[in-house]
């Protein structure tokens, strides 16, 4: 970095704007007057993206041809991700270890923009099921179909309310450094939100109707189905979250992994109850 | 120009290996990987479309076998929307906002780096689909009944759907990182309101892909169950309803317009000015009519289904709103106009073009206003007259502009200098070209003749029109290629451009050409939307002029 950018004002301010040497340290501004708030370190190369959108390949052309290559594509992208996640996840402890890509604030500020695309997914839907509902269908649930029970869904609402607590200890317990909290929070938390998946299996296996069957069909189990996807994805961060916490590297600073994981547990739980009243209760 | 550069920082480390490319996170080798996989896929959505006209070119023609001509403007809509604009633009915006906020890189590389491999991965898949004989064919919007499992039994639609959803993921990922780069990581005292105007479009088409892509993910998913596993969405012998595709696909479709137009307006917004010698006339009102019209584009999608049957009051809705939304695309317009009046205008190519847009796309939206009249869509819906204002819009609105962002900073891509004669001549085939392969199409439409159909009868008296769209279409590929030559030549021969070959005002042209990694030495600091003007003219400075220095 011998050479100097000739701008004169930026020289003057260089003593307050001008990050460490090296090209991959910056600088993050805050979103409205761009004021420097935040020091970035970039990534160097990687073939993880490409492997990625490969896996991601293989998974379409999975989906054309045969549910075996599917699988192995879906493979693929969970060992990619599970890999990408790795640095973030592991604490900094000296300067020779890798930082996170971007700071942990940009992070939050991808996730929560993840998060928002993923809620707009849910609501269309959602609206897909109230259009056919209010507008489409004479009777709902159409004639022939019995109508669904409430106790089994009723417990699993449950489950996952009362799964809220736990992560919400791990999540507390690891801001104060306390790493037994952690582990046994998030332990709790994958076991809730197993046993609402194995109850949710057992309500598919007795309900009297299969997506074949009607619209009604067709809505109940895409919709619960694609929740149920959003709940494994949930307990594969929980439980990647869990490994790292088990061998200690989280601490009080750096653990935006597990608050990633927390996040994504309450949207699928906040998604859930509001499936619970449209599709059950409503 | 007293600007120097950020020459030698770490950029010619070594020889770009195959591998450095595979791996790379840089945004500038990523932007450059997306808009030359752009143009590769431009070229092969211009051969559907030479392909056709040539079917159309006369009446009663048998060049292609039915079922290859569906298979072919199916692919022609498909690459030009999705592997053609989607991904240059997004290529353009990779190379251009952190270098024009000032910036090193984007705020998540590695996923900058997916967002490249999903499109370029899934386009291939779609180009797979098209060899094996494959290819999508019911229409790039893909309608149920027709794309449903009774009368679809091939792969061809599910090509369309798994294609379809990795160009999702693409986009999606793509719009996350553009929001955070830019809200996130701008040089010290960039407000909002001093970033440069094509900065701006940039954040707010990735709001827009960040709303608008999930309703087309659930479309397709949808339509995948329906197909593969038996459910009934769409399907009336189930209780499910086809009109549920139109809307839900609409949702993300029309929204996809302004994708598709924004951020060439905000190129524009940033040429407009270089070749005028002024200031963009009414910052303000440039970038946040770019605002109105995002909010806007939520609020018209039916008007793509006035013939199916709504009810009035949900059709005097939403052509009302597509009529609001002339108000500041015109704002836009007249504020471009206002800044070349009195400038001392250099009619470079990328000017040209730039004022080529300004005719081609009034004459597109003004037929836009005339087709959101209800009654009037009655008459020319899935006519010519639709096609005429599309193409209008798409191609002399997005592809002339983004042929004028591609001469505009091509000398920053690439450090050298094109064939200035040979760029005038691209111009003028395509300004030529475009006006008798689309006006025609007006004509035509007004005569009757509806989209999509394979051939014609003599009898309708459609062949002379339709003759004169297809040379102009040849036109078209021959300025195509005339543009390509010049490119192509340049960047291996052409002279050596400099840091500021056009003499502009952003970030971009304050390091040298191309870029060194990391783009630039030390982090720039800024005072206005014009920081190398500000530097050249200490005295006249923007920031102590009060240009764009209104604050929120």
């Amino acid at each position: 970095m011998a050479q100097r950018f000739a701008m004169p004002r930026i020289d003057a301010d260089a003593d307050q704007a001008s990050p460490p040497a090296g090209g991959q340290q910056t600088l993050g501004s805050s979103p409205f007057s761009g004021e420097p708030d935040q020091e970035i370190h970039l990534p160097g190369p990687s073939a993880l993206p490409l492997v990625l959108a490969f896996g991601l390949l293989v998974l379409a052309a999975g989906a054309l041809l045969n549910y075996y290559i599917a699988g192995i594509g879906l493979l693929i992208c969970v060992g990619t991700i599970v890999a990408w996640a790795r640095p973030a996840l592991a604490p900094v402890t000296d300067a020779t270890a890798e930082p996170l890509e971007g700071g942990d604030d940009l992070n939050w500020w991808g996730l929560l923009w993840f998060l928002l695309t993923e809620a707009v997914l849910f609501a269309y839907l959602i609206a897909a099921y109230l259009y056919i509902r209010a507008v489409i269908a004479p009777e709902w649930p159409p004639e022939g179909t019995e109508r669904l029970h409430l106790t089994l869904p009723a417990i699993n609402t449950g489950l996952l309310l009362l799964s809220s607590l736990p992560i919400r200890y791990a999540g507390r317990s690891i801001q104060r450094g306390q790493q037994r909290g952690l582990v046994v929070g998030l332990a709790l938390t994958i076991l809730l939100g197993a046993l609402f998946i194995v109850l949710q299996g057992y309500e598919y296996a007795v309900a009297g109707f299969t997506p074949q069957t009607n619209v009604f069909g067709s809505i109940f189990y895409t919709l619960t189905g694609f929740h149920g996807a959003h709940v494994l994805i949930g307990l594969g961060m929980l439980s990647v979250a869990l490994w790292h916490a088990a061998r200690g590297r989280f601490s009080a600073e750096r653990h935006f992994g597990v608050q990633a994981a927390e996040l994504y547990w309450h949207f699928v739980d906040v998604v859930w109850v509001v499936l619970f009243v449209l599709l059950y209760v409503l | 120009m007293a600007t120097t550069l950020g020459h030698g920082a770490g950029a010619q480390a070594g020889p770009p290996t195959w591998l450095a490319w595979l791996t790379t996170t840089d945004h500038k080798k990523i932007g450059l990987m997306y808009i030359l996989g752009g143009i590769f896929f431009f070229l092969i959505g211009g051969i559907d479309a030479a392909l056709i006209r040539t079917q159309l070119a006369a009446s009663n023609m048998k060049l292609l076998h039915p079922d290859l001509y569906n298979e072919i403007f199916t692919m022609h809509g498909l690459i030009m929307i999705f592997l053609f604009a989607t991904p240059t633009i997004a290529g353009f915006g990779n190379y251009l906002v952190p270098l024009m906020i000032g910036q090193r890189d984007m705020a998540f590389p590695r996923l900058n780096a997916l967002s490249l491999w999903a499109f370029l991965l899934g386009g291939l898949l779609l180009l797979v689909g098209q060899a094996t004989g494959n290819a999508p064919n019911a229409g790039w919007f893909n309608y149920v009944p027709l794309s449903g499992p009774r009368f679809s039994r091939g792969l061809n639609v599910d090509f369309w759907i798994v294609g379809t959803t990795l160009l999702t993921i693409s986009s999606t990922a793509g719009a996350i990182n553009f929001i955070v780069t830019i809200l996130r990581m701008r040089a010290p005292g960039m407000g909002i309101n001093q970033m440069p105007l094509f900065v701006w479009t940039v954040l707010v088409t990735a709001f827009i892909i960040v709303v608008a892509f999930p309703p087309l993910s659930v479309s397709a998913a949808l339509l995948y169950l329906d197909r593969n596993l038996g459910t009934s969405w769409y399907d009336p012998a189930g209780g499910g309803d086809p009109i549920l595709w139109q809307h839900l696909f609409w949702n993300f479709g029309h929204p996809e317009v302004y994708i598709l137009i924004l951020p060439v307006m905000g190129m524009l917004s940033e040429i407009f000015p270089v070749f005028s010698r002024k200031p963009i006339f009414g910052y303000l009102f440039v970038a946040w009519s770019t605002v109105a019209i995002g909010v806007l584009s939520y609020t018209v999608w039916a008007h793509h289904m006035f013939t199916v049957g709504m009810p009035l009051l949900s059709q005097a809705f939403f052509a009302a709103n597509t009529n609001l939304v002339a108000v500041p695309t015109a704002v836009k317009i007249f504020n471009w106009l206002a800044t070349m009046w009195g400038g001392k205008l250099r009619l470079a190519t990328p000017m040209l073009f730039a004022i080529g847009f300004l005719g081609m796309f009034l004459l597109g939206g003004i037929a836009g206003v005339v087709v959101a009249t209800v009654p009037v869509d009655w008459q020319v819906h899935d006519s010519y007259f639709v096609v005429a204002h599309f193409h209008y819009v798409f191609f002399g609105g997005t592809a002339f502009g983004l042929f004028a962002g591609l001469y505009y900073w091509f000398p920053k891509m690439s450090g050298r200098l094109f064939d200035e004669r040979l760029g005038r001549w691209h111009f003028w085939l395509w300004f030529v070209g475009g006006n008798l392969t689309f006006m025609p199409m007006y004509f035509l439409g007004l005569l009757g003749m509806p989209r999509r159909y394979y051939t014609y009868d003599a009898a309708r008296g459609w062949d002379f029109w339709n003759l004169v769209a297809t040379v102009g279409a040849y036109m078209l590929a021959a300025g195509t290629l005339v543009a390509l030559y010049n490119l192509w030549h340049a960047w291996r021969r052409g002279p050596e451009a400099g840091p500021n070959p056009w003499d502009a005002w952003t970030l971009e042209w304050a390091t040298s050409s191309p870029p060194p990694d990391y783009n630039f030495a030390r982090l720039p600091s800024v005072k206005s939307a014009r920081p190398l003007w500000d530097e050249a003219y200490p005295e006249q400075a923007d920031w102590k002029q009060g240009y764009h220095d209104e604050r929120l």
